[in-house]
């Protein structure tokens, strides 16, 4: 149980605060709700790009790194589909540095040209460094097109291609920052050995003056059922050929979220999983193969992939992995291998409550989904999860003209 | 409210750091626990002095530790897992150069039914045949996709030519290294460095008494003997002052690594060369990071830091730069690292790095785990706590003709190894 209050300031920005004695730590997270696929389909990478503009200093801090480090905080942010999310850690004597370097970039950038113009240039060696010239780092530019046709879901954060970044221009930057970059388009997340009135009081010193704007919240294209499998086959200078399997699932508040969460952790996680029972041990077909859900906010995807062991043809571990499918479809789960999976997520769970950053993004996070309780119900929620479940969603889902794969071939094994 | 101001904040002048405690009911074994987690959660940590250094082969130690729980008399690799994973239970290993571990993550409650099963398992080893061969064959297939890597091409040639060849702190393998270890390899090494061999066992999390003495219980049927005598000596380390190569046809990005020998952790200069180490490139506020990414946007990102190990210890340097940046990325390195020997820091860089280095601290211990983690750090290269107050007390003294001394005396471009591995153009 994550305790917390709840606060909203006048201006719409949502705020809870959780009380942590335990450390002399604080940690802040600012969550925008704002990711991939709020971009126009002509300017892909864009929430990503700004996410490091946000670096590049506001309005009246010529450097946010700089005073933080300065007070002994360090921070970091990543980009999604669906959010944008700033964290700080930092001594809790600290704190009002951190709100009084988070106000001032959600008062306005500087939106300095030459902000613009080197960020540009690390994103596009981020660009190349984790999906460029890393084997099989463009896996998902190819796969993501092919299993989503109309939702934004189609490109991945760093964008479709790298032209996208090269040509986005500082007008592009300003909108996109008056648009989304809003009080009322964000939650703030404190956690640490905090009373939450002195808190609220200081977030209202350095947020309350931010004007709110004009959120659209938009209706984002969603897909229509896939009626048929759909397949792209490529060729890479990489040792071993590789498959990805891509079948829809439903949203993340969705009754059956959790149970394709289970799932994934009977088919692959661990040693004592049926994958690696029997696709990497027993029958020798796989270097490694997992099951794995996004956790995206709109309906997502539930994958399957593996590396393919020198030798062993596409066919043969396609079929290895439709007979595992076939398998969940017509067998029930035993009591105690689904009691397996749930035990394991019992831990991860309490092992994740034990840092105050992981706490404070999960409540900040859980509340841009829908409500920070949810992080509370978690535990119930796959508690519930019956062996039914998993045979009619393995059923219902799991179907091939519910599929999109990627044959990845490797050259070299052609040869 | 003038924004352009940073509010006033009392920065904190000390803080008090979780430390371990020895429980003095376990005689045969170094036990150390640090409680204080709200969550009823433990994590167990066994420390083997089985690092890669006391191999004879490559991957001989890194095959006995990963094999170490995929097989026991009467118990199959399968059966292993299960029986930890049944009870939510994460049971991983690791190898470092000079030591080898096991972790148990699990709930506090089912300490006292998985401890004794872990106990049994490392005294009753089988490493199957069938266990080790797929090992290799995954490391092999791991090596190939590694080999399309920069970094890891760059990472690998740096630690040959740094050590270089018969060096115990060479781990670089290469592609026939995975088909010559036999069964008879590893368990040549198991009687040498594991079996009957006393451990550190580190325990943090959430533990009642009852249950820290049942697991002292469990610890003392274990069956020792000495600890291993083994001495070795390291060879002097020869400077490489040519720029190694390593081609990578067709990459779009170049990995450069370099480094040279330091003092080690607990040397008069050690506090120094981390803070010294910290402003050229232990942050993100770093000369490097400032310069090679945040000014010229030639990287997603550069590194660099010390590493000890209880024979020595070393500098190291990593990024991965646009390949047409490659050279003019070299040079601005060189360049930082001159002006760093050149012109004493000024009062506020210096004051920055101090705070920020506390508050790393203050981070690096947050929690039981965490704090056990620092501890582990200093346990394995034979300190203590001493260490810590050192830095401590050592980075609040800081001044800018220390480190100016530093710097000039420790941090000498021409002294590095270099390496980098990409497209030669």
């Amino acid at each position: 149980m994550i305790a917390y209050e709840r606060f909203e300031l006048d201006n719409g920005l949502c705020l809870l605060v959780h009380q942590d004695q335990t450390t002399p730590m604080v940690a802040v997270n600012l969550t925008y709700k704002v990711g991939a696929r709020d971009e126009s389909p002509e300017r892909t990478g864009f929430a990503h790009l700004f996410e490091h503009l946000m670096f590049s200093g506001s309005k009246n801090i010529p450097s946010y790194d700089q005073p933080l480090q300065k007070v002994g905080g360090e921070n970091n942010a990543f980009t999604s589909n669906d959010i944008t999310n700033y964290y700080i850690t930092l001594p809790k004597n600290s704190l009002e540095t951190a709100l009084w370097l988070e106000s001032d970039r959600m008062m306005e950038l500087a939106f300095s040209e030459k902000g613009l113009e080197v960020q540009r240039q690390v994103v596009i060696e981020e660009f190349k460094q984790r999906y460029l010239n890393q084997p099989y780092g463009d896996v998902y530019l190819l796969l993501r097109p092919l299993a989503y046709l109309k939702h934004p879901y189609q490109w991945p954060t760093i964008g479709k291609n790298i032209e996208h970044i090269e040509t986005a221009s500082m007008q592009e930057v300003k909108d996109f920052f008056y648009t989304h970059y809003r009080p009322n388009n964000a939650v703030l997340t404190i956690a640490g050995d905090l009373e939450p009135k002195k808190v609220k009081q200081l977030v209202e010193k350095w947020f309350g003056d931010i004007p709110a704007g004009e959120i659209d919240r938009k209706k984002y294209p969603q897909e229509e059922q896939q009626l048929q499998a759909r397949s792209l086959t490529v060729e890479r200078d990489v040792p071993l050929h590789a498959i990805y399997k891509a079948y829809h699932m439903p949203d993340r508040l969705h009754a059956d979220y959790h149970a394709f969460d289970l799932i994934s952790d009977l088919l692959s996680r661990g040693n004592a999983s049926r994958f690696h029972q029997k696709l990497v041990k027993g029958k020798k077909l796989f270097h490694d193969v997992q099951a794995y859900i996004g956790g995206d906010f709109d309906p997502g995807l539930f994958m399957l992939t593996g590396h393919l062991n020198p030798g062993v043809s596409m066919e043969a571990a396609e079929a290895a992995l439709e007979e595992e499918i076939m398998l969940l479809q017509e067998e029930l789960v035993t009591e105690a291998e689904l009691q397996k999976v749930k035990n394991k997520v019992e831990s991860t769970l309490a092992f994740a409550k034990t840092s105050v950053l992981n706490k404070a993004m999960g409540l900040g996070i859980a509340e841009v989904i829908q409500s920070a309780e949810l992080v509370n119900q978690e535990y119930d929620q796959y508690g519930a999860v019956k062996r039914e479940d998993v045979q009619r969603i393995a059923q219902n889902y799991f179907q091939p003209h519910q599929c999109s794969t990627l044959y990845y071939r490797s050259k070299n094994q052609a040869k | 409210m003038n924004r352009s101001l940073a509010p006033e904040i009392s920065l904190m002048e000390s803080f008090d750091y979780l430390k371990a405690e020895r429980l003095a009911q376990i005689k045969q074994l170094p036990v150390y626990y640090i409680g204080g987690s709200e969550e009823a959660v433990v994590k167990m940590e066994l420390l083997f002095d089985a690092g890669y250094r006391y191999q004879k082969k490559a991957l001989q130690a890194s095959a006995v530790n990963a094999l170490l729980v995929e097989g026991s008399k009467g118990k199959s690799a399968k059966a292993i897992a299960e029986f930890f994973e049944n009870r939510g239970a994460f049971l991983d290993t690791s190898l470092h150069a000079d030591y080898a571990s096991v972790q148990l993550h699990c709930l506090s409650r089912q300490i006292g039914e998985l401890l004794p099963y872990l106990l049994e398992l490392l005294q009753t080893v089988t490493f199957p045949e069938e266990e080790l061969e797929d090992w290799l064959n995954r490391k092999k297939q791991k090596y190939a996709i590694n080999q399309e890597k920069v970094s890891y091409l760059a990472k690998n040639a740096f630690v040959d030519a740094f050590f270089g060849a018969g060096h115990p702190y060479n781990n670089a393998v290469n592609a026939e290294s995975f088909d010559t270890l036999t069964q008879a390899d590893l368990f040549a090494f198991y009687e040498q460095q594991y079996q009957k061999k006393p451990f550190t066992v580190l325990l943090s999390g959430q533990l009642s008494e009852g249950k820290l003495k049942s697991t002292a219980q469990h610890l003392e049927q274990y069956d020792f003997g000495a600890a291993s005598q083994a001495k070795l000596t390291f060879p002097e380390l020869k400077a490489n002052k040519e720029l190694l190569q390593v081609e990578k046809a067709g990459a779009t990005q170049s990995a450069i690594k370099m480094g040279k020998p330091m003092p080690n952790k607990g040397h008069a200069d050690f506090p120094a060369l981390f803070f010294a180490n910290t402003i050229l490139g232990g942050y993100f506020g770093s000369r490097l990071m400032n310069n090679l990414r945040e000014d010229k946007g030639y990287t997603y990102g550069v590194g660099s830091g010390l590493i000890a190990y209880k024979g020595l210890a070393y500098f190291v340097l990593s990024t991965e730069i646009g390949a047409q940046h490659t050279q003019p990325a070299l040079n601005e390195i060189e360049k930082e690292m001159l002006r760093l020997t050149q012109e004493p820091l000024d009062a506020d860089e210096l004051e920055t790095v101090k705070q920020y280095l506390q508050g790393s601290l203050m981070r690096n211990f947050d929690g039981p785990f965490a704090a056990m983690d620092r501890f582990k750090s200093l346990h394995v290269l034979g300190l203590d706590y001493d260490y810590y107050d050192q830095l401590i007390h050592d980075f609040k003294g800081m001044t800018a003709k220390r480190l100016l001394q530093i710097f000039q005396r420790y941090f000498q471009f021409n002294d590095l190894t270099k390496v980098v591995a990409g497209k030669i153009s």
